[in-house]
Formats: structure tokens, sequence, C-alpha cells
């Protein structure tokens, strides 16, 4: 089962800065991380990525520089500032605290106690 | 390679954005070219690794659509300013020609000395007219601002 791009389109960016929190990524290298991380289950196509990378540069969250792989060819990488650090601890909260009212509201409570 | 900038830049110059310019279709070329490359480093030929990061880009909008919006309700403000100017204009020339009749059968059919100035009297309820449109128009003119 593929997952709709709407359920998670406003989480995209916590994803992004996750990964590249990780180590740095350029573009293409992203959205296959993506891919792969699902299990193919959910992929973001360039459009939607290159917005989002976009976005997150203007805000001075991630910056980008141009590197080298070891096959040759440049490429973009991306790494993650101490602002869009704090970015995403802020947004990883707010996804937990999301993740804990949806399953009580979608896995039932105690409401009647 | 030349197929990815042509692709990136057609789109580009489709969505008649300012963002269009420069740097922006740049990285995106760069991105793109990105994933040809590493598709071609997977035994893929460049012909079909060009046509798979075409197939697969998705829609430009994604990046476009929030710039778009915004400039469609900037426009839209824009002409409801010049719009309400336009009205308050209109209602302006046509208050005074209204009054300048009033006043001309004042003076010389209904005369001041026998009835007084009453043009004042329907020359203010017509100024309404246009002091509704120009608080109107500053309003709008102070929320486009």
């Amino acid at each position: 089962m593929r997952i709709s791009s709407d359920l998670i389109r406003g989480h995209l960016e916590l994803v992004v800065l996750k990964l590249i929190i990780e180590k740095d990524h350029y573009g293409y290298e992203l959205a296959n991380a993506v891919a792969n991380r699902t299990n193919q289950a959910f992929s973001i196509n360039e459009a939607t990525l290159y917005a989002i990378m976009q976005r997150l540069e203007k805000r001075g969250l991630i910056q980008s520089y141009v590197g080298t792989k070891s096959h040759g060819g440049k490429r973009r990488y991306y790494t993650i500032t101490p602002l869009g650090l704090a970015y995403y601890e802020t947004k990883l909260k707010e996804w937990e605290l999301l993740k804990t009212i949806m399953t009580q509201l979608l896995e039932g409570g105690h409401e009647d106690d | 390679m030349k197929t990815i900038e042509r692709f990136v830049n057609r789109m580009f110059k489709q969505t008649k954005m300012k963002q269009a310019d420069g740097e922006a279709a740049q990285k995106m070329i760069e991105m793109l070219k990105e994933k040809v490359e590493d598709l071609k480093e997977n035994g893929m030929d460049e012909d079909e690794a060009i046509q798979k990061t075409i197939v697969e880009f998705g829609e430009i909008d994604a990046f476009f659509m929030p710039a778009v919006r915004r400039e469609t309700r900037r426009y839209k403000r824009h002409k409801t300013v010049h719009h309400y100017r336009n009205d308050l204009l209109f209602s302006a020339l046509a208050s005074l020609l209204i009054i300048g009749i009033f006043a001309l059968i004042n003076i010389f059919y209904l005369p001041f000395v026998d009835y007084g100035p009453w043009f004042v009297i329907p020359a203010a309820g017509v100024l309404f007219w246009p002091l509704s449109l120009l608080y109107k128009w500053l309003n709008k003119k102070g929320e486009s601002d």
C-alpha cells in the first residue's frame, strides 16, 4: 500500500531535515533515501523536494555547497545549520505530540472514565 | 543534458513568475542532472536516464503554487483598489454635476430671495455617495499596502 501524499505533505520538511542532519545529502540522494527508508511505500518527486529545499534554504535552516562525488560529477550537497537543528527539535516535539493525539483519537481511549 | 536545461527553462518560462530567472532554475537543472548522473552510474544509458528524470519530475506547481497564490491575491487587491478609485472619481464628478444643476435651478428658477439656498440640502445628500466610496477606497488601499 502506498501512502497518499496529502497525508504526509505537512511533515516533509521534518523528514528532509532529519535526513540532512544524519549526513549531508544532495537532492536526488534525498529522494532516494526517502523511498528506500519507506520500502518504496512513499516517494517524493523532484518538484516537491526542490520546493522544500528552496524553502528551507531561504529560511536559513539548511545550506548548500558544491562537492564532488566519488565517481566524478559535481553535486550540490545540503547541510544543516544551527537554526535548522533548533527548528528540527521544535518540529519533532510537535510531531510527537501530534502522534500521541492521533493515537488517542483513533485508537480509542478512556473518555468515559 | 541540453534536454534537461530546455525542460527546466521551458517550465520556468511557463509559470511567468519573477523567480523564473537565474539561480532557481539553475539549481533545479543541477538537481536533475545529478539524478541523470546517478541513473547512468547505475547502468542506464543517457537518453533513458534523461527521459526517466523528466517523467518522474512531477508538477512544477508544487514549487510555484504558494508564489502563484500570493501573486494572484496581490493582483486581485490591486484591481479592487483601482476599481474603487475609478468609482470614487466617477461619483465625485457626477455629484459635482448634480449639485451644479441644483445650484443653477436655485439661482435662476427658484431664487435665493424667495426660497433661500435650498440646494444645499440635496447637495448634502448627494455628497454621501462619493464620501462612502472614499471610505471604501481608503480601506482597500490600507489593506493592500
